[in-house]
């Protein structure tokens, strides 16, 4: 089944050619008579904090374009999944504030007033395979000019099941782009569990994830599996940023720093993983999370005149071109 | 439905030089200097604990140790969670030892929990090979991944 499907064969011919590239840098090594430590790396890169974290970033590299789509016109869906949130249209089960967290967040990451997911506007596609500085050349990644959530939904005709399995969120987010009349990979469904619901593996493994899938109509849809972070705790962000007077709630803090890694890789990487990723595979998001001091640290940043938790973001152009993980972003020539 | 298995001593395993010169530069170049990727005598290998990511075939954790089965072509998704917040309880990178055989892939599709060393590895060609990982206050965690 694995092998019928349209990114399984993607997989198997990026990783056949990622493995001729490595046998063929394991020989260039041996003909100059490199070191054991100039072997291919084989670990992979994406980590919570730690000073491993930061090794593995620079060992992974830039990122490098996989030849896959872009965003250039980021829209942003939300789909509150299950009778769980309340009932009709309006949600009333929602302990922690997660829905209008999420949505102000979200609904403010445009124009010059977002200074920190504009650090991926300089990835772009439409430029040569392995290329890792667009300089201007094919189709950037978008900013939003204005608010670029174009519609919400609660999905109150069914209850979510209890522990949702990955073939079923992705059911779930095509029959929301249904709902809406979207599709495409400039579209972004966000599919939000409702409280006490643990996706397979969530809090365990993971805090969110993002992947595609396809439409009704047969083109591509992106979406994201947001499942409810605060339930989480800590191991999914809360008060991992020192509030300050920001106003910012701590405990709800991984709601933007988990939104804000899946939305700014799916920017990026809207069909994982033929975007932008490392030579270790990994996206914007995960070179540079949990990263809770020195460069890059995770931080309270404004958008558009709201304070919100975030964690940096890879930025290709930092560091005269030798990549870093950026909080805030108006120019190659302006970041940090 | 995880199926432990009795952990085997594993033999049989041909560990290729990393040297310079002929055949040996030329075995080596293909295999990767000091990877270890050829069992001699393979040991039987078990079905993987349920996935937890799309596309996957399966998850281990730091509660795998076995030998477990992997279809070429197949998804390898692994999860190692710190025991304490201690920094030297957080776990490495997880190791392949034959990269050109289960390959690092983009893992970079979630948004781990803290504490949590995640990797992602994909099958590209049959063989046996081992996935390793070690904390700074001297756990060590390996399992055996066989792809056919």
């Amino acid at each position: 089944m694995l092998l019928s499907t349209p990114r399984t064969r993607h997989m198997l011919s990026r990783h056949a050619g990622l493995a001729a590239v490595a046998a063929s840098l394991a020989a260039t090594a041996l003909l100059w008579a490199a070191p054991a430590g100039a072997a291919p790396k084989a670990a992979h890169a994406m980590s919570p904090h730690s000073p491993a974290a930061a090794q593995r970033a620079a060992s992974g590299g830039n990122l490098a374009y996989g030849g896959g789509s872009v965003v250039t016109n980021p829209t942003i869906y939300i789909v509150y999944w299950g009778n769980q949130w309340g009932s009709g249209s309006t949600v009333t089960n929602d302990p922690s504030g997660e829905v209008p967290l999420q949505l102000s967040f979200f609904q403010r990451t445009y124009g010059s007033g977002d200074t920190w997911s504009n650090s991926q506007t300089q990835y772009c596609e439409g430029v040569a395979v392995g290329t890792t500085q667009c300089g201007g050349a094919g189709t950037a990644v978008g900013h939003p000019a204005s608010n670029p959530v174009a519609g919400t939904w609660l999905d109150s005709s069914t209850k979510a099941p209890s522990k949702p399995g990955s073939s079923q969120i992705a059911a779930e987010a095509v029959k929301a782009a249904s709902h809406f009349g979207v599709s495409g990979d400039n579209v972004e469904i966000i599919v939000d569990a409702p409280h006490g619901v643990v996706p397979q593996g969530f809090k365990t493994s993971y805090c969110a994830w993002h992947d595609h899938t396809t439409a009704s109509n047969g083109a591509d849809l992106p979406y994201t599996n947001m499942p409810y972070v605060p339930d989480a705790g800590s191991g999914c962000g809360a008060n991992f940023v020192p509030t300050g007077s920001s106003g910012v709630n701590g405990a709800t803090e991984g709601v933007t720093i988990v939104g804000g890694h899946e939305y700014a890789e799916t920017l990026t990487d809207p069909a994982p993983s033929s975007g932008w990723v490392d030579s270790s595979g990994s996206e914007t998001g995960d070179k540079c999370a949990w990263i809770s001091s020195g460069q890059g640290a995770s931080s309270i940043v404004a958008l558009n005149g709201a304070p919100f938790a975030v964690q940096s973001l890879w930025s290709n152009n930092f560091n005269g071109g030798a990549g870093g993980c950026v909080t805030h972003y108006t120019s190659s020539g302006n970041q940090g | 439905m995880r199926r432990m298995v009795t952990e085997r001593r594993q033999r049989g395993w041909l560990r290729i030089p990393c040297v310079l010169g002929g055949l040996a530069a030329l075995t080596a170049s293909v295999s990767g200097c000091g990877h270890q990727a050829v069992a001699q005598s393979p040991a039987p290998c078990s079905t993987l604990p349920p996935a937890q990511l799309p596309h996957s075939a399966g998850t281990l954790t730091q509660a795998d140790s076995g030998t477990y089965c992997l279809p070429v072509g197949g998804q390898l998704d692994v999860f190692l969670t710190a025991k304490s917040a201690q920094m030297s309880a957080r776990w490495s990178p997880v190791a392949s030892s034959a990269p050109q055989l289960l390959a690092p892939t983009n893992g970079g599709a979630l948004t781990p929990p803290v504490g949590v060393t995640p990797a992602v590895f994909v099958g590209t060609a049959p063989g046996t090979v081992r996935l390793s990982s070690r904390t700074a206050d001297g756990r060590h965690w390996q399992a055996t991944v066989r792809i056919k």
